[in-house]
């Protein structure tokens, strides 16, 4: 499978971002970035969370360790919402007097 | 239309500050990010509404405008062409008849997402300078409703979003909930951000023949009592078509038969399906003549 990869480097000097916040993002396991000979790159499928994260922090002003714990809260947030989804399809089964 | 009172939504003091309007706002503004509150649109509303009211009260040009005229906004442009008919020496036009009446707080939902308050006292609005980039558009949300015939089946469809047709294709498999999202077809971005998303919620309307729990289909099949006993044929709808299934004598009622393969498309997964889940009831005869009855009575005199 093919991935589309983004330099770094071009991607903050694009976006005015500093290189060390994709850093720090990486850093405390928001973000993988991958490295081929001493250049890092940027999968173009963490873009939409790079994206997000940076208006937390630039536009936010939510430092990287409020932004770590927004991360886990909202993965939280979103299983327990799968949860109920599925509980709620299961308890239509038991709705009426099917099946 | 109404007034909206800026310093209420930002809960500032009307002497407030540029520093205190900016740390409210963004104190407002990590409370009810969309990034912060996903699938949640009456946060989105308040992140308008503060977004709205920051543009406003952050700009000493707009914020000086909204503290003179006030609650008697609607007057405004009145005002201006009154005084400066005054200046060149015409009559007076006075303010005529205007409605102060009071009706909902209103955002559009048309480019930029303002009010109509503030595109009336501001003209349609674009935000001044406010810092690196911007806040990107807003993200619009809609809902498209399908049968589960149809969310089984990969189609196209066209949607209409404030006015703008939108053809995208519907994967067989979406479950009811599901929620896509489409990458900048949302509202119009300010000041250099880019564009919102649009999030497609699939609403997957209940199916009279097939209950659908993930990518299993479970459907009830009734038996005659004669069936359930002696064993027969059954004819079992599925999503596509029918199937004949073998009934076993002695059949209980409750009992299940899964047929692999038979279910519902796994979403994004070509060829792949969920089971069907048939289960067996049994009818049982009423209303007997009074033959059957004798029957049934010699049946019973000898189990």
């Amino acid at each position: 499978m093919q991935t589309d990869l983004i330099i770094v480097s071009e991607y903050c000097r694009q976006s005015e971002i500093e290189p060390s916040f994709v850093s720090l993002l990486e850093e405390y396991g928001l973000i993988e970035l991958n490295e081929v000979d001493g250049e890092q790159y940027l999968p173009t499928s963490q873009l939409n969370e790079v994206e997000k994260y940076t208006r937390m922090y630039y536009d936010l002003s939510i430092n990287i360790e409020g932004i770590d714990a927004i991360h886990h809260l909202l993965s939280r947030i979103d299983e327990l919402q799968h949860e109920i989804t599925t509980l709620r399809n299961r308890l239509r089964l038991f709705d009426g007097d099917e099946p | 239309m109404a007034y909206i009172d800026y310093y209420k939504i930002l809960n500032v003091d009307k002497s407030a500050s540029q520093e205190d309007v900016k740390k409210a706002y963004k104190k407002m503004a990590r409370k009810y990010h969309p990034d912060l509150n996903p699938n949640n649109p009456e946060a989105k509303l308040r992140f308008q509404e503060i977004n709205e009211a920051n543009e406003v009260l952050s700009d000493p040009e707009k914020r000086k405008k909204y503290d003179q005229y006030g609650e008697n906004w609607k007057h405004a442009d009145e005002f201006e062409a009154q005084r400066q008919q005054a200046q060149q020496g015409g009559g007076s036009t006075g303010f005529g008849d205007f409605d102060f009446g009071g009706g909902s707080y209103h955002f559009s939902s048309g480019e930029g997402d303002y009010s109509d308050f503030f595109e009336s006292l501001f003209g349609s609005g674009r935000k001044s300078s406010r810092g690196r980039s911007g806040f990107r558009g807003t993200d619009y949300t809609a809902e498209l409703h399908l049968t589960l015939q149809e969310a089984a089946k990969t189609h196209k469809q066209v949607l209409t979003v404030n006015g703008k047709n939108l053809r995208i294709t519907v994967p067989a498999g979406v479950a009811d909930g599901q929620v896509i999202k489409l990458k900048g077809q949302g509202g119009a971005g300010t000041n250099g951000g880019p564009d919102g998303d649009l999030y497609i919620t699939f609403i997957i309307s209940e199916d009279p023949v097939f209950k659908r729990v993930g990518d299993d289909l479970y459907v009830t099949a009734p038996l005659d009592l004669y069936t359930a006993v002696l064993g027969g044929e059954k004819i079992i709808d599925t999503l596509d078509g029918k199937v004949k299934l073998t009934v076993q004598p002695g059949i209980q009622g409750n009992s299940k038969v899964r047929l692999r393969g038979k279910g519902f498309p796994v979403y994004k997964e070509d060829g792949r399906f969920g089971d069907l889940i048939v289960t067996y009831t049994v009818d049982v005869p009423v209303n007997l003549t009074k033959r059957q009855k004798e029957l049934f009575e010699e049946l019973r005199s000898l189990s």
